[in-house]
């Protein structure tokens, strides 16, 4: 079900309706009544896997809910001695794994088979003599994966692992449970939000409040406005410039093209987080922010503490620290510590850096490049954080004011370019390609060919100068409104501040910049991140 | 209850300012001054009188002169049709012209083949050849019929919106031009710029000027690859012609279907021609209509050349004046066998009469853009013999022969450069025709 469309809109006007009409008790029911009629109609036998991985999570965590609840009051009746209870907690502990490790295994497991078993089928058949195409799914077609499971299952094995870890309670209620996981705004491409926070947000009663429903339509809007003007603008250049079969542009068509892509994820991803989120605020619903002017990050670490946050989140949470708390790599920091102290911290949290943002690339696809991307990422990370006391001591030396604003921007714009030397590896699907490109960027810059080379292109895609004006028109509006969310900490404050002019003037731009750009796109450019 | 009524109050203000809002900036962005479709409805309004109405698109618009028809035919015409205007719009037309025009006794429909497998309403994505027509159709029952009918469900918004999808360009130039002629009043009086082709417009005809370049004739034996198949005819089409059908029968009017000829070359490139021609004769035989096929025209009666067009699909002024004698031939025939006899049973029996030749090209280029092949659209026996001579022009014109009088139509480009391939063919020794086809692999290592 696409968003734009009759059939989401008439879901969303009848959930509202029912939502704040009925007994606010059940306005639950009504959120997961919808999602389950939005997830039918992405395919009916998709919705097996979700009902897979909510049963087995939910099962999984009241289990482990079972264990904790009996271990805590064993431990409060003082019925054993402090080695009785040590026994008891091992004892625990080992069935708690148990479950643990067999529900992830299941869970990651199903979307591990959907995103890479033919891949590697593939490559084993492509690298030996032997012939395991039986072994294919769907004859060797490409499988279309069960919509946002990625999404879901991260957040249902985040789940899982906070009852584990005792943070919270395991949910009594399946199809409450059900709703975290089902609701069906995040279903789309996320974010991965956490049952702390929504699933109990999900739980509580709602008033109608018409400042949600402004706040909402006016996010929603926002991120149309970034999908269709920008986005869906964009990316047909970005097409013609990496999918065409040369393979040795100038350095200057290919940074214009890596900028055409720079702006185009970021409109796309962000676009559908802001529509995703302004939904769940109709609602009174507050999901988790994905995005915070990435590209005002002063290093790559702070753009990945902005970009994908519930991902970053994630990843920090469930793969960084318990890698970091290791034995083995306790053991590794102790060593290093002997070098410095700082190589003890650094060291440690460089490899786990570089085994998230492997994990990270990944999941992305099992292709190479984006292997290399994540690899990139990680270790941009992990040796900046290394060489951090060097980079302080040159600051020190050439006095440079660290703080004044000329530094930060300097700081951004080395950052942007960082970023974006990623991208080469994250867009250019060809590894020798991507690698020739960036060589080409810096050796074979060949400015002189970039009017030829745009004039080409314009002459190839329909209404190119429309499209790259709104484009530019929609990249200037966002960047503005960053500029914007950089200084306020709650941006709709300060839109509810400015006078009804300006509020109504800024919501007439994105809904007749959206309609404009119908002109211009096919309109049927899903989003990059729909059916990760 | 104050605040609801002031947030009822708020919320319908909203709506209607952005109403009026997109309106304003749909007006600005609209620039349909110069439009055929604007003025040749303006035209058939202020047209004094008309008998005999021509209904289609460009093709037809580019062919039946009225100058020569009414002379022939003896009654008034008009030709109403819009670029891109598929049968649905044709009927729209039809009842506008007819609203106005009672006197209208014959109804000559043109049929596109291109068109045939086209029709589905609801996979249209383009709309710009629907508002061309809707914009300026004067009675609101005509029109909303026609938008509601030939729009998809899911774009019924845009019906509303002046700034629906495809109503507008965002072209600077035109738009200032809109916007001046408004300005000064000529928008509204219909008066057109000295070099639009819009001034030449009498009854709905605009011929177009038969001056025949090396490079026009080139692009015309450049040709695209069309196809045609029986089982992708949408159900739509078949709707849209019974409408013609029944209106024509309820108000007695005299209904002719035919096509006008597309060039030799496209229908040959066709391949299925025949098929389709025995589809429109049998369908229009099931309905009891007339049906004339161009395309089938003897040579005898119509002999229309590759420079009697100015692109694969339009005629110029020369080939309208052969085409409207034609025509005139065949509707002023007393017999339905009489009519017969200006055709050929088939396009294979056409293509047997024509001599020998190469009527154009398909050129097809390689995926990785290194290379292209020239396909010969040809009537040729299997004993003639084709060959090429290849030749590379690079952007300051410097000619270099790759191949001489070789029979391989695949030509692979020369490397780091950009230019044209030039290929000359050569029918048994003597040469046919050359054709141009840009290339350039600045950017290949």
């Amino acid at each position: 079900m696409e968003i734009i469309s009759y059939k989401f809109f008439i879901l969303i006007l009848t959930t509202f309706i029912f939502y704040y009409t009925v007994p606010k008790k059940f306005q639950w029911i009504c959120l997961l009544a919808a999602s389950l009629v939005f997830y039918f109609f992405s395919g009916t036998f998709n919705f097996v896997f979700i009902l897979i991985s909510s049963l087995s999570t939910f099962f999984a965590a009241k289990k482990l809910g079972t264990y904790n609840i009996f271990y805590k009051e064993r431990k409060a009746s003082n019925e054993l001695d402090k080695q009785g209870l040590k026994e008891l907690k091992n004892k625990l502990r080992s069935k708690k794994r148990l479950i643990l490790f067999l529900t992830l295994i299941l869970n990651f497991g199903i979307l591990a088979c959907l995103k890479y078993w033919n891949t590697i089928i593939a490559s084993i058949n492509n690298s030996t003599s032997v012939d395991i195409s039986f072994l294919l799914l769907n004859h060797g077609k490409g499988l279309l994966l069960p919509l946002g499971i990625s999404f879901y299952t991260f957040q249902a094995v985040a789940y899982l692992l906070d009852v584990y870890n005792e943070k919270f309670s395991d949910e009594k209620n399946f199809f409450r449970y059900l709703l975290f996981i089902s609701f069906f705004p995040q279903l789309i491409q996320g974010p991965i939000n956490r049952y702390d926070k929504m699933g109990k947000d999900l739980a509580v009663p709602h008033d109608f409040d018409f400042n949600n429903i402004k706040e909402g339509a006016l996010q929603f809007l926002f991120g149309l406005m970034k999908k269709y003007v920008v986005a869906d603008t964009l990316v047909k250049f970005v097409d013609e410039i990496f999918d065409s079969p040369y393979n040795n542009l100038p350095g200057s068509v290919i940074v214009l093209g890596i900028l055409m892509y720079s702006a185009y994820q970021y409109a796309d991803f962000s676009g559908g987080i802001d529509m995703v989120l302004g939904i769940a605020k109709l609602f009174g619903i507050r999901m988790q922010p994905n995005f915070r002017q990435p590209y005002f990050s002063i290093s790559l670490g702070d753009f990945w503490r902005r970009w994908h946050i519930s991902l970053g989140l994630w990843m920090k949470d469930y793969v960084f620290y318990p890698l970091a708390l290791t034995k083995g790599m306790q053991k590794l920091g102790k060593s290093c510590s002997k070098i410095s102290k700082h190589c003890g911290r650094a060291i440690p949290a460089g490899i786990a850096n570089i085994i998230v943002f492997l994990i990270v690339g990944i999941w992305h696809g099992p292709e190479l490049h984006y292997v290399l991307w994540g690899l990139y990422n990680g270790l941009v990370i992990a040796f900046s954080d290394l060489f951090k006391p060097l980079f302080t001591k040159v600051t020190t030396i050439l006095k440079i004011n660290t703080k004044s604003l000329g530094h930060k921007i300097f700081q951004i714009i080395r950052t942007f370019i960082i970023v974006n030397i990623g991208w080469y590896f994250d867009r250019i699907t060809d590894v020798k390609k991507s690698f020739y490109f960036l060589g080409n960027t810096f050796t074979s810059f060949g400015g002189q060919y970039l009017k030829p080379f745009v004039k080409t292109l314009i002459k190839s895609i329909p209404f190119a100068k429309s499209k790259l004006g709104l484009a530019i028109t929609g990249s200037c509006i966002i960047f503005i409104i960053s500029l914007i969310q950089s200084k306020h900490d709650d941006i709709f404050a300060w839109y509810k501040s400015r006078n009804i002019a300006i509020r109504w003037g800024i919501m007439y731009l994105f809904i007749i910049l959206f309609l404009i750009s119908r002109s211009y796109s096919s309109g049927t450019e899903a989003f990059m991140y729909a059916n990760f | 209850m104050k605040v609801k009524n002031k947030r009822i109050l708020k919320i319908a203000l909203f709506i209607a300012i952005f109403f009026v809002l997109q309106f304003c900036i749909g007006w600005c962005l609209v620039s349909d001054y110069t439009d055929y479709g604007r003025a040749v409805i303006h035209n058939m309004y202020t047209e004094p009188k008309i008998e005999g109405l021509f209904l289609g698109n460009s093709h037809i618009y580019r062919a039946i002169d009225p100058a020569i028809i009414d002379e022939k035919l003896g009654i008034e015409t008009f030709v109403c049709a819009s670029p891109g205007l598929e049968l649905d719009g044709s009927y729209a037309l039809l009842r506008e012209a007819y609203r106005k025009h009672p006197e209208i006794k014959n109804v000559y429909v043109d049929i596109d083949f291109v068109l045939l497998n086209n029709s589905s309403v609801k996979e249209k994505t383009v709309f710009k050849q629907i508002w061309r027509v809707s914009n300026y159709l004067k009675n609101p029952d005509i029109k909303y019929d026609y938008l509601f009918h030939t729009i998809p469900v899911k774009n019924y918004p845009d019906i509303f919106l002046k700034i629906g999808k495809h109503k507008f360009t965002i072209n600077p130039k035109k738009i200032k031009k809109t916007f001046k002629a408004r300005l000064n009043g000529n928008y509204y009086k219909h008066i057109y710029p000295a070099s639009s082709d819009l001034n030449q417009l009498n009854k709905g005809y605009i011929g177009k000027e038969a001056d025949f370049g090396e490079d026009d004739e080139e692009a015309l034996l450049n040709e695209e690859i069309l196809s045609f198949s029986i089982d992708k005819i949408d159900q739509d089409w078949y709707g849209f012609v019974q409408n013609i059908i029944d209106f024509c029968k309820e108000n007695n009017l005299e209904l002719v279907f035919f096509s006008v000829p597309e060039s030799f070359s496209d229908v040959l490139n066709l391949g299925n021609y025949d098929e389709c021609a025995a589809f429109l004769r049998n369908y229009f035989d099931e309905k009891d209509c007339k049906y004339y096929d161009f395309n089938l025209c003897r040579k005898e009666y119509l002999s229309l050349k590759t420079s009697d067009y100015y692109d694969a699909e339009h005629l110029n002024k020369n080939g309208s004046a052969k085409i409207c004698e034609a025509v005139a031939n065949v509707l002023l025939s007393k017999t339905e066998e009489e009519a017969k006899s200006y055709f050929y049973n088939s396009f294979e029996e056409r293509a047997l009469a024509e001599e020998e030749n190469v009527f154009g090209f398909t050129i097809i280029e390689s995926e990785d853009k290194k290379s292209c092949e020239f396909i010969p659209i040809t009537n040729k026996k299997n004993d003639s013999i084709l060959t090429f001579d290849f030749y590379s022009i690079d952007s300051d014109g410097n000619k270099e022969q790759l191949a001489d009088k070789t029979l391989d139509n695949v030509i692979v480009y020369p490397q780091k450069m950009q230019g044209k391939i030039e290929g000359k063919c050569y029918l048994n020794g003597n040469f046919v025709c050359k054709v141009c086809q840009k290339f350039d692999t600045r950017w290949f290592k």
